[in-house]
Formats: C-alpha cells, sequence, structure tokens
C-alpha cells in the first residue's frame, strides 16, 4: 500500500484517453469502491480528509487541447492539464483566463475546478465560478454528462456544471472543462508600498476597490516575522499605457496623502513573498486557513486578533474578494488559539476555510469550525450527493 | 355584440400589438396596481379576446378599460407603433352604446355630459367652488360632523372641489400694447379653467399680448369635445368638432392658440373623426395646421427672455396630452429655464400622469387618488419650491394632492412663473 | 363549496380580495408572455411578501396545483405560459429596493423591482446593474434571474449570474432559504448558479442581492453601416479577433434597421446591408485609442457609413431603436418566432448565410437582430398567425436555424430561456443521458413537479 499525500492509496489509476477514463471510473464503482481523481495532487491535504483507502485515479496523461479558437475567446481542454501548460498556450495568443490559478506548475486545471479558488489576482472580478462555460464529466455508469458549451452565453438547459466546480469531486469526476477567456491587457505594472496603520492602507482600498478600474490585484500583506509594524499594499494595474499610468499617479498621489511609502524608498525590510501562491506549497509545520466576509469587511477584528497573540503569521488581506489567507507556523498550542479565532469569525459572520494543515492537526481541526448552511442546504446537498453518487464512492468524506 | 364590433373596426390596429410589455411600466395603473389587467397589455388583451370570442365583455371587464386614464403615454412606449388612443376611445364608444340602452344611466349620462359642454353650467360651477372655498364650507362641514355621513366616493369628490384664483377670464378681445404689433390670435377658452383659473389665463393672454399679438377669445366657441370621446359619445363629439372647425378656420385668426392640453390634443385629432379625403378631413387638417399649444407658441416666439431672477428649485410635471400625443417635450422645460435664477430640478417619472386624466379623477376618484399618492410622495422627494404644470387639469389635481399630502412645494402654471418673471424685470 | 372555490377562498386568506384572480375573463391577460404560446391559468395571485408566497406555495401543493412565477410577463420563451394551467403567481407587486450597500456596492431588492429600476436609484450614488436585457425599463430582477437573461452590455460585463450575488427562494416543499453569499468562493454547492437560470422550475426567487459597478468615466457609441451582413458579421469577428472587446456589438439587417428606424427616427441609414451598433467605454484616451483601432480593423469590411453619437441624447436614441427593434417589426407582420441560438464567434457569417438560405427556401421573412460580440443569434421570423399554415411554417423554420447553429457548435438559447418554445429541440443539443441528468436535478429540487410544467424537458 502506497501513500500519497498522507493518503492510504491502495491502487492507482493512469487513464490515457476519454474512454480509458470512463471505463477506469465505471469500474470501480461497479465494484463499490472509494475513488478519488487527482491532477497534480497538490490539493490533497486541503480541505478534510478523504476516508482512506481509496482508489486514486490519475488525471495527468489527460492534458491535451480539445478546442482552441483564439477568435473565439473560448477555449476547452482536458481536466488533467497543468494550469501553467494552459496558461503560458493562451498567452501565446495574447490571451489569459483573467485570474492566476495558484500553484500553477504543479496544478491541474481540473483540481483547480474542483476548489473553486481563484488566487488573489482578479481581473475585472472575474473567478473561476463565472469563467466556466462548459463541463463534460463523468457520472458513476460511466457515462459522460455534457453541460454549458463552448460559447459565452447559453441557457440551454441547467447549468449542471456548477455542481463540479468548488465541490472537490464530491458528484463525479470531471473529463474536459470549457472557459470564457480574455485579451490580455497590454500593460500589466506593480506597484508596493508601505504603510505603519492599517487605518492608512485601508483608506485607499475603499477608495480603490469600487472603481471600475483595472486593478487585479490589491492586497495587504502583514507578518509579524519582523519587529516592526508594517503593511505592505500590493497593486497590480493592468490595461492600456494610458490607463495603467493613470491610475498608477491617481494611487500614487493617494499613498502620499495616507502616509504611505514607496517600498524603494523604505526597502530596508526584505519580504520576498509569492502572491500568486500564497498560502500554496507549504511545509508539514505550516497552517494555512481562509477567512470569508459576507459582506465587504476590512477585517480588522482579524488583524487585531493576530497582531496581539503569539502566534507567527503571515497575512494576506484581499478586501476585492472578501478574503484574508492567513499561514500560521504550527505550533503546540495551535489549537487553543484556533478556538479564539473561531469564536471571532462567528461574531462577525466570517467564514473559515482550512486550506492547508497536515493529518494530525485536520481531524481535530474538522470540528471546530461549523458548518453554517442552513437546513435546506444542507438536505439539498445530501439529496445531491445520494443522486449523484449513491454509493458515496467519490472523494468520499472530502466535501459532505 | 356591440363592443365586438366596436372594436372589430380598429381590429387591425390591436393585431399591431405583439405583448412584448413594453408598455407596462408607462402605465399609471399599472404602475400602482402590478396588475396586468390595468395595463396597456392587458387592455389590448381583453380586446384580442373579445373579438376572438374567448370572453364576452361583462360589467367587469368594462371597469378594466374604464381605468384607463387615456395618457397614452403607452404610446411612445410601444415599439409596433399601436394607436392605443384609437383602440380605446372605440372600445370606450361600444361600452357607452352598451351602457346607453339603460335608460336610467343613459339620461344621466347625457345630462352630463350637457352640462359639462355648457358654459353656463361651468361658470355657475366655479362660483359655487368659489363660494365653498372662500367660507371654508369643507372646515365648517368637518365640524358639523355631515361629512361622516356621506359616502365615501363623496368624500373623495369633496376633497376635489379646486381652489378658485381670480375673477373669471370674459370673452372678447385683448389688444398688445406692444408696438411691434403681429397677427391675430385665436384663444381656446376651454372648459373649467376660464371661471376657476381666471388669473392665470389672463397671465397667459398677456404673455400673448407681449410678444404683439392680439388675442381674441369668440364667444362662439363651443367644447373641443374631449370628454364626449373619451366617454365614447362620437356623434356630439364631431358635432362640436365642426362648429370649432368652421369658426376658427376664419381668417380673422392666423393662429389658434390653446392653453390645455386635452383640447389640444382633441383638436388637433379632429381628422380621426372623419372619413379620408371629406371635407371636414380637410379643414380638420388646415385647422390643426394652424393650432399651437401655448407652449410651443411661446418658445418659438419669445425673442426677448424675461428679466426678473426667481431663486428657486423648480420641477415640470408634463401634461400627458402634451407629451405623449402632441410629443410636446422640450418647450416648457426651456421655458421654465428661460427665468434667470431658476434652478430646474427633474422629478424621477414626471413622463407618467398624476392621475387627473381629464374627468377621470371624477369617474374614477380611487384610482386617479392612488395614481396621485404616487406622484406627490415622488415630489416631495425631489425637495423642489415649486412645481410647475402645463395644463389645467393637472394644476388641479396636483393642487389637491399638495393639500391633502400637506406638501410644501408650490404648484404653479409654467405661463404663470414666466409671465411673473416679466413682471419683475419690468421693475 | 366545490375543491375550486375553497381554494380561492384560502387563496383570498392568503393575500386578501384585491390580489387574486380566479375568473376567466380577467385571466385572459395572464395567458401569454412575449411569446404567441398561451395557457389558461386556474389562479392569478399577487402576494406581496415572501412569507405570502411560501404560503401559497404550500396550499398548491396541497391541492396539486401547478405553479407558474410570472415576472412582467415580457419573457420570449413562453417561460411564464402556464401551459397546464395552474397557480400563477405574479411578483409584480414585491417591487421594494430594500436596500442599497454602497461600501460593497450591492443592492437588495425584491424579485418585482424592474431591471432599469436597480440602476436608476443606484445611480445617486454613481453605480449601475450591468445586464440590461432589451426590455430592461419593463421586465424584473426575478424574471432574470429565472432565465439568467443578457443583454447587449453583457458583451463586456457577463450575463446575469456574473452579478448576482445571492438569492432568497421560496422551494417547492415551502421552505426559504438564501442561495449565495456575498463571497462567491464559499466552499459548497453553488445552489445560486444552479438556480439561476433553471427557469422557475426549482422554486420562486422572491429576494436579490446583486453587485453593483461604477460607471464609466466615458462613453463612445458608433453606428455603423455595411453594405451586407457577411460584412458585418465578419468586422465584428475581426474586431474581437483583434483583441478588442467593446462594451457591446449589436448587430441588426435590412429589414430590422428600417423598421427600428421607423419606430424611432434615430438616424440609422436606411437600406444598409446591416448596421453595427458599438458601444466603448473607459477612459477618455482609452476609448480614443480603442475606436481608432476598430475603425481600422473595420475598414477592411467596407463599412458605407459611421456615425458617432454626439451626446447622451443620442446615444439613447440609437439604443432605443436597438432595443425597441423587436416590437418595430411589428409594422411588418403581426407575429414573430425569434430564435435565440448562440454560436462560437467565429462562425457567425457562415451561420447568418445559411439563415438566409433557409429563409429563401421556406419564403417567409426573417430579420436578424444580434447580439454580435458573443455570438448571439437573433433571427426573428416574421409570419401571420391568421393565415394558414403560416405559424407551422415559422417554427419549423426555427427549428431547422437552430439545427444550424449546434452543427456549428452552437447552443439552442443564448439568453431568453429553453422555456416551452424551445422543448421539443432539446434532443438537438443534449443525449438521453445529459437530460436524465438534468431531470435528476429537478427531482431533488421538485419531487412533484409542481413548478413550471411543460417546460425545458421534451415531451417524450
Amino acid at each position: 500500500m502506497k501513500i500519497i499525500n498522507d493518503h492510504r492509496i491502495i491502487n492507482t489509476n493512469y487513464p490515457h484517453n476519454k474512454n480509458e477514463f470512463s471505463k477506469v471510473v465505471k469500474k470501480l464503482y461497479k465494484d463499490n469502491q472509494k475513488m478519488i481523481i487527482l491532477g497534480g495532487g497538490t490539493k490533497a491535504k486541503y480541505g478534510n480528509p478523504i476516508d482512506s483507502p481509496s482508489h486514486t485515479v490519475f488525471t495527468s496523461e489527460l492534458n491535451k487541447v480539445i478546442d482552441y479558437n483564439p477568435s473565439d475567446l473560448t477555449v476547452t481542454v482536458e481536466s488533467g492539464m497543468k494550469v501553467e501548460f494552459l496558461m503560458n498556450l493562451l498567452s501565446e495568443n495574447n490571451q489569459y483566463l483573467g485570474y492566476i490559478l495558484p500553484n500553477k506548475k504543479l496544478s491541474s486545471i481540473g483540481g483547480s475546478t474542483a476548489y473553486g479558488y481563484s488566487g488573489n489576482y482578479r481581473f475585472n472580478d472575474i473567478h473561476i465560478r463565472d469563467s466556466i462555460i462548459g463541463i463534460e464529466a463523468i457520472n458513476y455508469n460511466g457515462d459522460f454528462i455534457k453541460s454549458g458549451g463552448q460559447v459565452v452565453k447559453n441557457v440551454s438547459g441547467y447549468d449542471l456544471h456548477k455542481l463540479y466546480i468548488g465541490t472537490q469531486g464530491s458528484f463525479g469526476p470531471i473529463y474536459s472543462i470549457s472557459f470564457k477567456i480574455y485579451p490580455k491587457p497590454n500593460y500589466d505594472t506593480r506597484v508596493i508600498f508601505d504603510f505603519e496603520n492599517y487605518e492608512d492602507v485601508l483608506n485607499i482600498i475603499k477608495k480603490y476597490l469600487h472603481l471600475n478600474w483595472n486593478i487585479p490585484r490589491l492586497s495587504i500583506y502583514s507578518t509579524n516575522k519582523f519587529k516592526r509594524k508594517l503593511y505592505r499594499l500590493f497593486c497590480n494595474i493592468s490595461g492600456t499605457k494610458n490607463a495603467v499610468d493613470y491610475i498608477k499617479k491617481s494611487i500614487t498621489k493617494d499613498i502620499k496623502l495616507n502616509n504611505g511609502k514607496l517600498e524603494e524608498i523604505n526597502n530596508n525590510i526584505n519580504m520576498s513573498v509569492n502572491l500568486d501562491d500564497f498560502g500554496y506549497n507549504l511545509k508539514d509545520e505550516q497552517l494555512s486557513i481562509r477567512i470569508l466576509s459576507s459582506k465587504n469587511s476590512d477585517f480588522h477584528h482579524i488583524i487585531n486578533y493576530f497582531e496581539n497573540c503569539k502566534l507567527n503569521f503571515q497575512l494576506l488581506v484581499n478586501p476585492s474578494i472578501g478574503s484574508i489567507s492567513i499561514l500560521i507556523e504550527n505550533n503546540d498550542s495551535i489549537l487553543s488559539y484556533i478556538d479564539e479565532i473561531a469564536e471571532i469569525s462567528q461574531l462577525n459572520n466570517y467564514r473559515i476555510i482550512i486550506d492547508y494543515v497536515n493529518l494530525s492537526l485536520q481531524n481535530k481541526l474538522r470540528n471546530k469550525f461549523k458548518n453554517n448552511d442552513n437546513q435546506p442546504i444542507k438536505n439539498l446537498t445530501a439529496l445531491l450527493k445520494k443522486n449523484y453518487d449513491p454509493q458515496n464512492l467519490f472523494s468520499s468524506g472530502k466535501f459532505i | 355584440m356591440i363592443i365586438k364590433e366596436h372594436i372589430e373596426r380598429v381590429k387591425d390596429e390591436v393585431y399591431k400589438c405583439v405583448h412584448c410589455g413594453f408598455c407596462l411600466t408607462a402605465c399609471p395603473t399599472y404602475l400602482v396596481s402590478g396588475l396586468e389587467t390595468e395595463s396597456p397589455r392587458g387592455r389590448i388583451s381583453l380586446m384580442k379576446a373579445t373579438i376572438e370570442d374567448q370572453i364576452v365583455p361583462d360589467q367587469n371587464t368594462f371597469l378594466h378599460w374604464d381605468r384607463c386614464i387615456q395618457c397614452r403615454a403607452c404610446e411612445p412606449a410601444c415599439p409596433s407603433g399601436v394607436n392605443y388612443g384609437l383602440l380605446i376611445e372605440s372600445t370606450k364608444e361600444g361600452i357607452n352604446v352598451v351602457r346607453s340602452k339603460s335608460k336610467l344611466y343613459k339620461f344621466i349620462f347625457k345630462i352630463i355630459l350637457k352640462l359639462a359642454i355648457s358654459n353656463r353650467f361651468i361658470n355657475f360651477n366655479s362660483y359655487i367652488f368659489r363660494i365653498y372655498k372662500k367660507f371654508n364650507l369643507s372646515n365648517i362641514f368637518n365640524k358639523l360632523k355631515i361629512s361622516r355621513f356621506l359616502p365615501n366616493s363623496i368624500k373623495i369628490l369633496e376633497s376635489m372641489i379646486p381652489n378658485v384664483y381670480g375673477k373669471p377670464l370674459k370673452y372678447g378681445s385683448y389688444l398688445t400694447s406692444n408696438s411691434l404689433k403681429k397677427e391675430k390670435l385665436g384663444f381656446f377658452r376651454g372648459c373649467i379653467m376660464p371661471g376657476i383659473h381666471g388669473d392665470n389665463m389672463r397671465a397667459s393672454v398677456n404673455l400673448l399680448n407681449l410678444l404683439g399679438y392680439d388675442v381674441t377669445i369668440p364667444e362662439s366657441q363651443v367644447c373641443c369635445g374631449s370628454l364626449n370621446s373619451h366617454n365614447g359619445d362620437m356623434a356630439t363629439t364631431i358635432e362640436l368638432a365642426k362648429s370649432n372647425i368652421d369658426l376658427f378656420l376664419k381668417d380673422d385668426y392666423k393662429y389658434l392658440i390653446i392653453s390645455a392640453a386635452g383640447c389640444g390634443t382633441r383638436i388637433k385629432e379632429y381628422s380621426q373623426l372623419f372619413e379620408k379625403g371629406s371635407e371636414y378631413w380637410d379643414k380638420s387638417i388646415q385647422l390643426k395646421n394652424k393650432t399651437y399649444d401655448i407652449h410651443e407658441f411661446l418658445f418659438e416666439n419669445i425673442k426677448t427672455p424675461p428679466r426678473g431672477v426667481i431663486n428657486k428649485n423648480v420641477g415640470y410635471q408634463p401634461a400627458c396630452h402634451l407629451l405623449n400625443t402632441q410629443k410636446i417635450d422640450e418647450p416648457p422645460i426651456e421655458l421654465i429655464k428661460m427665468v434667470p435664477g431658476i434652478n430646474f430640478i427633474p422629478i424621477p417619472s414626471s413622463n407618467i400622469c398624476c392621475g387627473a386624466g381629464g374627468a377621470y379623477s371624477v369617474t374614477q376618484p380611487k384610482w386617479s387618488k392612488m395614481v396621485l399618492n404616487k406622484k406627490i410622495n415622488e415630489i416631495k422627494d425631489s425637495h423642489l419650491d415649486i412645481i410647475t404644470v402645463s395644463n389645467p387639469g393637472c394644476f388641479i389635481q396636483l393642487q389637491g394632492g399638495a393639500e391633502m399630502l400637506k406638501l410644501k412645494t408650490e404648484v404653479m402654471y409654467v405661463t404663470d412663473l414666466l409671465y411673473n418673471s416679466y413682471i419683475k424685470g419690468e421693475d | 363549496m366545490d375543491i375550486s372555490q375553497s381554494l380561492n377562498k384560502k387563496i383570498i386568506d392568503i393575500v386578501g380580495k384585491d390580489f387574486v384572480f380566479a375568473d376567466k375573463q380577467d385571466m385572459v391577460v395572464y395567458e401569454s408572455d412575449g411569446t404567441h404560446d398561451k395557457g389558461m391559468p386556474d389562479f392569478v395571485v399577487l402576494p406581496r411578501t415572501t412569507e405570502e408566497v411560501a404560503k401559497l406555495v404550500l396550499l398548491a401543493n396541497e391541492f396539486e396545483l401547478p405553479i407558474i412565477a410570472r415576472g412582467s410577463g415580457t419573457g420570449l420563451s413562453g417561460g411564464a405560459v402556464p401551459v397546464h394551467g395552474g397557480l400563477v403567481i405574479s411578483l409584480n407587486r414585491m417591487n421594494t429596493i430594500i436596500d442599497i450597500d454602497v461600501d460593497s456596492s450591492t443592492a437588495t431588492v425584491e424579485a418585482g423591482v424592474i431591471n432599469l429600476e436597480i440602476s436608476n436609484k443606484a445611480s445617486e450614488y454613481g453605480l449601475f446593474y450591468a445586464p440590461d436585457p432589451s426590455s430592461q425599463h419593463a421586465c424584473t430582477i426575478g424574471g432574470n434571474i429565472a432565465e439568467n437573461s443578457g443583454g447587449p452590455h453583457c458583451l463586456a460585463y457577463g450575463v446575469t449570474t456574473n452579478h448576482v450575488l445571492a438569492i432568497e427562494v421560496v422551494l417547492p416543499d415551502g421552505e426559504i432559504t438564501w442561495f449565495g453569499d456575498f463571497n462567491k468562493e464559499v466552499p459548497g454547492v453553488d445552489f445560486r448558479g444552479l438556480f439561476i437560470g433553471s427557469e422557475g422550475t426549482f422554486g420562486i426567487c422572491t429576494k436579490v442581492v446583486v453587485k453593483l459597478l461604477q460607471k464609466p468615466q466615458d462613453v463612445k457609441t458608433m453606428l455603423i453601416a455595411f453594405s451586407s451582413i457577411q460584412d458585418a458579421a465578419n468586422a465584428t469577428t475581426a474586431i474581437i479577433g483583434a483583441g478588442i472587446i467593446p462594451a457591446a456589438i449589436e448587430m441588426m439587417d435590412k429589414t430590422a434597421s428600417d423598421a427600428a428606424e421607423e419606430a424611432t427616427n434615430a438616424g440609422i441609414p436606411k437600406n444598409s446591408g446591416a448596421v453595427l451598433l458599438i458601444e466603448i467605454e473607459g477612459f477618455e484616451s482609452d476609448i480614443n485609442d480603442q475606436g481608432k483601432l476598430i475603425s481600422d480593423v473595420i475598414y477592411e469590411f467596407n463599412p458605407v457609413d459611421i456615425k458617432i453619437a454626439k451626446n447622451d441624447q443620442e446615444r439613447d436614441l440609437f439604443w432605443k431603436a436597438r432595443k425597441g427593434v423587436l416590437g418595430a417589426l411589428g409594422r411588418i407582420a403581426p407575429n414573430y418566432f425569434l430564435v435565440d441560438g448562440t454560436v462560437p464567434r467565429t462562425k457567425l457569417s457562415a451561420v447568418l448565410s445559411e439563415v438566409s438560405t433557409l429563409a429563401k427556401k421556406y419564403n417567409l421573412i426573417v430579420a436578424n437582430v444580434l447580439h454580435a460580440g458573443d455570438g448571439n443569434l437573433h433571427p426573428c421570423i416574421l409570419f401571420d398567425q391568421q393565415t394558414p399554415g403560416d405559424t407551422d411554417k415559422a417554427l419549423k423554420l426555427g427549428g431547422d436555424i437552430l439545427k444550424v447553429c449546434v452543427e456549428n457548435g452552437g447552443v439552442l438559447s443564448g439568453e431568453h430561456g429553453i422555456g416551452y418554445e424551445k422543448r421539443d429541440y432539446m434532443p438537438l443539443l443534449f443525449s438521453e443521458i445529459d437530460l436524465n441528468n438534468m431531470k435528476i436535478l429537478k427531482n431533488i429540487f421538485d419531487p412533484d413537479g409542481l413548478f413550471n410544467p411543460g417546460k425545458i424537458f421534451p415531451v417524450e
């Protein structure tokens, strides 16, 4: 028996084509075998642990482009394709997805879809739930189910593909995915500013959040790794050169009014942060959580809490997405802190997602964060699972 | 099937409607009720169902048609170009024929319409109103608790008795003192306006004099006939139309000026009453070509704007029969903007009727009030000093609403505002 | 007292007698929507609150009465037509804009609020609601949710589902719940996404939280006439291919643009083979650059006339012409069958020429109106219901056009929904397995099949 990412694996499969994929799934299901579908395997530790042992079906051999005509501004690919491959392919034609999926070298398109998180770079507030226009999935009979299509506007039949985005494989494997894509802005620039006061940086954020300007990233990074308190504002601006210059000038002016400093002037502190992959590629002793807000929030309760606790943390506030990603160095008393974070979150109506945690903690944390879905949603979710996976074999325990 | 016959006459127009629903939110009765039966599309559906024998219209069906204010805001909203005015008038004519089979109804209706177009009765009425308001009889009735015993509909009617402004406007000629003397104008007096809005009408006449026109208000003019045609009495309408056509086509009058939008629409649409190519059809077209609403006439002829400064926030509620049928939208607003110091603030749904609709406020008091309430609340939210109007019906309706809902905004004719500024500027 | 009378009484107990229709004499006005499909309701009721809706749903369950939600009835797929009778729940009285949250740029509204009213109200804060169906001044947001409506500006902004954050729904069992969240990445099943576009078959949406956007700094609207529809289609593909995504690229062929011009006098050059209405938004400098780029790209396709809106009034007039064009076609024929196929943008020209061949074959006039930028075609088949045989001919031609769309990699409906009108074409696009999987979803939400029966799925 193999162990991959803490999961006990009893068998692995590498289907090479569409038909093999469906045959494998059909056979495993017929034999009543629990299974997990992995692309790059990078998110196996994310979320709840699956009920192991499980069969693993790797999609890494399913990495072909099914349809791509750049003038249509749509692309259809097999689910095992690596994110970076797709990004490069689009880039050759000056196109992109509109967001940067994390961990692009290792992650697959299918895995990113199943996880449903689009990273903290978003052009025009586009995210993966919005930009997927069609999916071909496989049901427990091994049949292919088509939903949506390769056109950008489509209301033919139910949007069944929504069922597969962000549900971590619970309703069956994804074979192919169609995306709506965008021309890449011909200019993209990044400015970085440092602030000593959280209020100051929030003033900037509040102003620019609501303008429909192309500011795909507006994130605040903070950590207690250093003795000084510092908030670093990362700001990506894209568009035509004129537009980018205009926005940059406007932001720079406002920042000076709000006591911010250009990072180059203040570069005595060396913070190297990989923003695209923030919260990914972690070491076993690290823990990554995301806190989501149900309305526009500055998360100041969370910021306050972390600045006054003894945990080693790095955090990235993404007000435009309504989330804050927190990376915590695991220590012995983490569980007691987690209780407090859970309490603050509950009081402020935040939701907590455990992005990454090692297996020993995973089981303990599982019950800390209550699923606050209401009863009708719980009932409907259970019915969906029962109907699309009657024997509870797909990603069992992962999500439902 | 009298109704069916009447609708079938305009069948082609009925089938122009593709029921897209674009008219819904232009219709005041739909907006206050949300009921498809009280919308233009709904009313046309009922007509269609009638000619297709899907329904046999009954008293209840009549109600849906009766509740139409005939503001005709649905016409500019209609991409198919359905002539809704024609449809509803034809249908109502049918209803009228059906109803007039009831002898009592026929009797009452005849009296009302006869009275409505009788100058003497109107003058008498305006004196009654004057006395009623002057001695504040409303208050006395209230104190005596008489109103308790009155039915609701009478109470609503009582609350609608209009204020009276100045002495009635007399027939005759009003000569200009302006040295640049121009042509002679005929002035259409309208029915209720000269009696109760004498001051305001004099202002209109004065404005025309200021521009150098001699104004004549001939005594032989008769009612335009719109009350009759709105209620389906086409025979009388035609009679009245002929009389007015003959009078105003005379060379004595270079132009015919009208200060009531409903009369204006009726007179400009006289040709619909006659067969195409007939004598009176020709004549009615000739008359139409020299007929102007006072606002469009002033707007085209004012060369020297007034100079008296009026520092107020002013809004404008267009008359439906200026906006939707005569398509006169900008001229009144431009006139308001001519006045120095005015801050013009458009009110949100100005293109929606206030619920006055000629006799509508009397025939459908409940619906008229529902539509009015919505309008007054919007005016309230716009924080205006003055809401201007371009038609006596709107004036009376808004004035009533303003009093009832204790609105601080003053209701005023566009022409009064303009005239005030001229007077002020002379000092 | 028979069943219908006792039911009538119970309905009146919930909403009051002024807001119930049970007489066929009245209910004829609720028989159809924007299409020529018809169905007589058993009752029409206009509730004021979500709780009233929930009570009505429970009542309908008790009496096994079909439930059909209705907004303004401007739909173009027969979606709100009670083809099996039942209880029509008209949401037009639930028309309050509950809240505009400027900080979060969201608006919370009742389902019966008119689409354009949201933007009107939000404009006080410089905000607007982006999806703009042509009927936006009449259609309700609830109807937009049911059909996942689009509109001209969806080219740049995306459709309804991209702008609706959360919805309150009454489920078929009478339960009231919220789907969705301000945060779009809350883990779990995206019930919001599944519900939007379900055409009233999963329940009734009663409240909506929409995203608002900041109004663009500057807008430029161009009306470009071409000598043929092929040129206009190829120009569209070339613009998109050049990496420009304007806010909107709309197309009207000769028949459509002449009718629109007659209805509005907007200044569309008569007798053009086709016109494109292109709108670009953004910073002034960007707009000028983009405008130039577009002019360069279209130059190859022999434009015969280019008009640029001089001011807001002229811009509004251009749009009035475009948005009212369907009604304007009423001037040519009393009935139309509107096709709503979407094809990959590169296939536009090929598909349009097949449409014109088919129209000739059937000897019917087809006016083409397109959200060209999105590849969304609206061939509008004109006919007269009163001419025997014409209706069947028009429907058949519609089916053939849809076949052409699907053969070219397209779909049956881009923004109007399948509804009653297109249900029998579903097998063109979906296999039996696909359809069965959709039925599973339907059964999960509505096991008794009372919600908007007779829609979406083909008759077996």
